[in-house]
């Protein structure tokens, strides 16, 4: 008996010997290590691509590839065929017995990025004088390993991304650009006018210039408003200001009236980053102007700001009374300025003169410190051009002969386009005072927008506007003894790096007479 | 005798005087909550003075704004960054204020303040007699007493203008040096020498020191692994495109790495790759702070909406299941757990 113990422990110390000899010379458990090293790969939309794990210790192994918890392959490689744009998880399981791995993977599918050309033609058209020269600066996205191709009248002419045009004889040139890389294609036409100018017929046509002709897209204004009304009447300067003898409309303060404005009678931005923009800029897809007045409305209600994007973008606000000219300072406008980060708008008034309640009349610039002065332009006209495919700058042209673009910063704003959603033309032009730009980029990498000293809106310490500083188009005083609406427009043209455009900021506008009487 | 404190609270009262007038007289609220909670530091505006302090118990949904101003009838100031708990007591710096104030962490009432810095970040305990403060615009971190409430030394920073956030390992102290630099600073803090520094790539802002002794640096697109005892870089972990690291935090035993690059990612410290999938994803939205309780391993994560209107912030489970949504001041940013 005593025998038959020592055996079975005996048996059981061999068993055990046994089976830890057998666990050492097992082969180990499978081990994946993937063909890309962060376990992110990308595949453009509509392409197939290949992953391709080595697996060690892979002996009868069982792959399963898996997304979303459903299997999509038993393979030992994944042909994967993207879909849309977009992020695909993969799961990859390799088993065998003696034992398992699982890697979690990444497949980021790219959108195509087919060339996409933008370039500021006016609507009817170039026009350019015999022999003269047109330089043709297309901005196109996605161009580096794109061909483009230059078509005159249906004849290559060049494969360069820019083409200087001219002719020696007159007539309507029909001109194609088409670019095309791996993911797609592009293409613009469009004409070229040749037309002789007419020396001795004065009145008629502006001869020779390179300039888009004088059809301003002035009627691609959106909104109720007459845009004609952008143009402060040149005819009548001055001296036909608050005249006696007219009928006078003048509105007093009642027990009722708000120091605020009262309503918002035209929000019209130039293209800018948060224009649309639904984080910040506050935009819930407006697409018609009287979405967008109240956007503007309901913002300011709120205490929030409203950009008028680049240059030329107004904000016009009318009061539920008159504001009176005391001499002294009448209008409160705050921005979101602070120090080294002034965007200055020109704050305009206007005067109720005909009574109807409309910002018809005509409207007078307040001077600011920086009126007069050679850097500053008036009758300052910008043209913005819807871009034609989504991440895109907007391209603009000025009536200067200059051209730019109000840069699309994805990475800060990343809406669609900044191109206000709600203006269905494909260009629009804004007009206004232009003040020479002051940013620069500081030693410390940083974009200053300095101040200027006084009388502009969303400009830092300066928030108080009198009346009284309201001049005609000729420069004389316009001598209003009260108005009753307001307009503020972007003042610059300029754009500071990563930071963007500059863009006036509103905040609130009121009537600081009654600020003063409270 | 008047004490310097009061000073420094009416001249506070001055200061912030328009700013408090649409609370009306501020009257003191008497506040005792003890046991566990959730301070929420909210940045308020750059100039505005509209910073403020929330108070959240975790599981019962209820947050209370504006304890600091409700406490102690003035204002917390412009721009609260961080806070820290250390012996009993909470730090609060407010950075554009350059103060620091010291708050009973139950009674939210203060109990001293700390001024003459300049622009004060955070703020690291070496002892009860002594911490760092680092500081966006001098070159020097500031030696503190934290009990006395006084300056007591500070340690020349020469070229590096803008020190940010500290973690301690041994006896060293490693400082990130944030604004339009590329350095890791290693400090004694027995000596208060500087000893080291360590190359990183532009602006490193965050840091957290892991259960294995290896410091996490958060420094725009890459996000470092150092070895706390050699200083050496031991992996780099880049992101593609255009993607931003902010924010890490580590759970209650450092073994898992928390990070925001739009969306709030989570990882093993010992992982060799960054993970795949995102943990909480987020598309469009930014998050501004996130916090991991170190008992509960619940996430927190901050949204300043637009930058101007109340903050939102939401409670995860650890499994990143949505809990509760929080209404708080105006930017919050930081977050302090008791």
């Amino acid at each position: 008996m005593k025998k038959s113990l020592l055996y079975l422990t005996l048996t059981v110390l061999i068993l055990f010997g046994c089976n830890t000899g057998r666990e050492i010379t097992l082969p180990p458990a499978p081990q994946i290590e993937l063909d890309s090293e962060t376990g992110v790969y990308s595949v453009k939309a509509g392409r197939t691509i290949c992953i391709t794990p080595i697996v060690s210790y892979a002996e009868d192994a069982v792959y399963t590839w898996t997304v979303s918890n459903n299997i999509v392959s038993r393979e030992k490689e994944l042909n994967f065929t993207a879909g849309q744009p977009g992020s695909v998880y993969v799961t990859l399981k390799v088993t065998n017995e003696n034992g398992a791995d699982s890697e979690d993977l990444r497949i980021d599918v790219l959108a195509l990025a087919p060339p996409v050309i933008s370039l500021a033609v006016p609507d009817s058209g170039f026009s350019i004088a015999p022999d003269s020269l047109l330089t043709l600066k297309p901005l196109i996205s996605n161009s580096e390993k794109a061909t483009c191709l230059w078509k005159v009248d249906s004849v290559a002419v060049a494969n360069t991304l820019e083409y200087v045009f001219s002719s020696a004889v007159t007539g309507t040139f029909s001109v194609a650009l088409e670019c095309e890389n791996e993911d797609g294609k592009d293409g613009i036409s469009f004409s070229i006018s040749v037309i002789r100018p007419i020396a001795d017929e004065p009145g008629e046509e502006d001869p020779g210039e390179e300039n888009p002709d004088d059809d301003e897209p002035g009627d691609d204004n959106p909104g109720d408003e007459d845009p004609g009304t952008e143009d402060p009447g040149n005819e009548n300067p001055g001296n036909d200001g608050p005249g006696d003898e007219q009928p006078d409309y003048f509105r007093p303060v009642t027990s009722s009236s708000r120091t605020e404005w009262d309503i918002i009678h035209l929000y019209l931005p130039a293209p800018g980053q948060f224009i649309n923009e639904t984080v910040t800029g506050g935009f819930q897809g407006e697409d018609t102007q009287e979405k967008a007045n109240l956007y503007a409305a309901n913002r300011l209600r709120s205490g929030l700001f409203v950009s008028l994007g680049g240059f030329g973008g107004s904000l016009v606000l009318g009061f539920d009374h008159s504001i009176v000219n005391d001499g002294s300072y009448n209008l409160e406008i705050k921005g979101n300025a602070h120090e080294n980060s002034s965007e200055p708008g020109i704050v305009w008034v206007m005067r109720d003169e005909n009574g109807n309640g409309k910002p018809d009349d005509t409207w007078y610039e307040l001077k600011g410190s920086e009126y007069g002065k050679t850097g500053t332009i008036s009758c300052y006209e910008v043209t913005y051009y819807r871009p034609r495919a989504a991440g895109q700058p907007v391209q603009w042209t000025d009536n200067a002969g200059k051209s730019g673009t109000i840069d699309y910063l994805g990475s800060f704003h990343n809406q669609d386009t900044y191109y206000p959603l709600w203006i269905t033309a494909d260009s629009y032009t804004l007009e206004g005072t232009g003040l020479e730009a002051r940013n620069y980029l500081s030693t410390t990498n940083t974009w200053i927008n300095p101040a200027y000293e006084w009388g502009y809106a969303d400009n830092h310490n300066s928030t108080l506007f009198r009346i009284s500083d309201a001049v005609t188009r000729s420069g004389e005083s316009a001598n209003l003894p009260y108005i009753d609406f307001v307009k503020i427009q972007t003042g610059v043209n300029a754009k500071s790096g990563w930071i963007g455009e500059l863009s006036t900021e509103i905040c609130s506008v009121k009537d600081y007479n009654m600020v003063k009487t409270k | 005798m008047i004490k310097p404190f009061s000073i420094t609270a009416l001249f506070c009262l001055f200061l912030c005087l328009p700013a408090c007038m649409k609370y009306g007289p501020a009257a003191e609220e008497e506040f005792d909550v003890s046991g566990k909670g959730l301070f929420i530091i909210n940045e308020g505006n750059f100039m505005y003075g509209n910073a403020s302090l929330s108070y959240y118990v975790p599981g019962t949904g209820k947050t209370e704004n504006e304890v600091f101003l409700r406490a102690n009838g003035i204002n917390l100031g412009d721009v609260a960054q961080s806070m820290q708990l250390y012996d009993g007591k909470g730090y609060i710096v407010v950075n554009n204020s350059g103060v620091i104030f010291v708050i009973d962490p139950d009674t939210f009432k203060v109990t001293g303040t700390i001024t003459g810095l300049i622009s004060p970040r955070y703020i690291h305990f070496i002892s009860k007699n002594k911490a760092y403060v680092t500081d966006l615009y001098s070159e020097k971190i500031t030696v503190i007493d934290p009990l006395a409430c006084r300056i007591t030394g500070n340690i020349p920073v020469k070229g590096h203008p803008s020190t940010e956030q500290m973690v301690q390992y041994g006896n060293n102290v490693f400082v990130s040096c944030w604004s339009y630099d590329n350095m890791i600073l290693v400090i004694n803090s027995e000596t208060d020498q500087l000893t080291d520094s360590i190359l990183v790539a532009s602006q490193p802002s965050a840091l957290q020191i892991d259960c294995n002794g290896k410091i996490w640096c958060a420094s725009a697109g890459t996000l470092y692994r150092i070895n706390a005892s050699s200083h050496e870089i031991e992996k780099t972990f880049p992101l593609s495109g255009d993607g931003l690291f902010s924010r890490l935090c580590l759970n209650g035993a450092r073994d898992t790495l928390y990070y925001v690059n739009k969306s709030v990612w989570r990882m093993d410290v010992n992982a060799d790759r960054l993970p795949v999938k995102p943990f909480i994803e987020y598309d469009r939205e930014l998050v501004y702070g996130l916090a991991v309780d170190p008992v509960t391993s619940q996430v927190y994560t901050a949204d300043a909406v637009n930058y101007v209107q109340q903050g939102v912030v939401y409670r995860f489970s650890p499994q990143a299941v949505p809990i509760d949504t929080l209404r708080t001041g105006i930017n919050p940013g930081a977050f302090c757990f008791k």
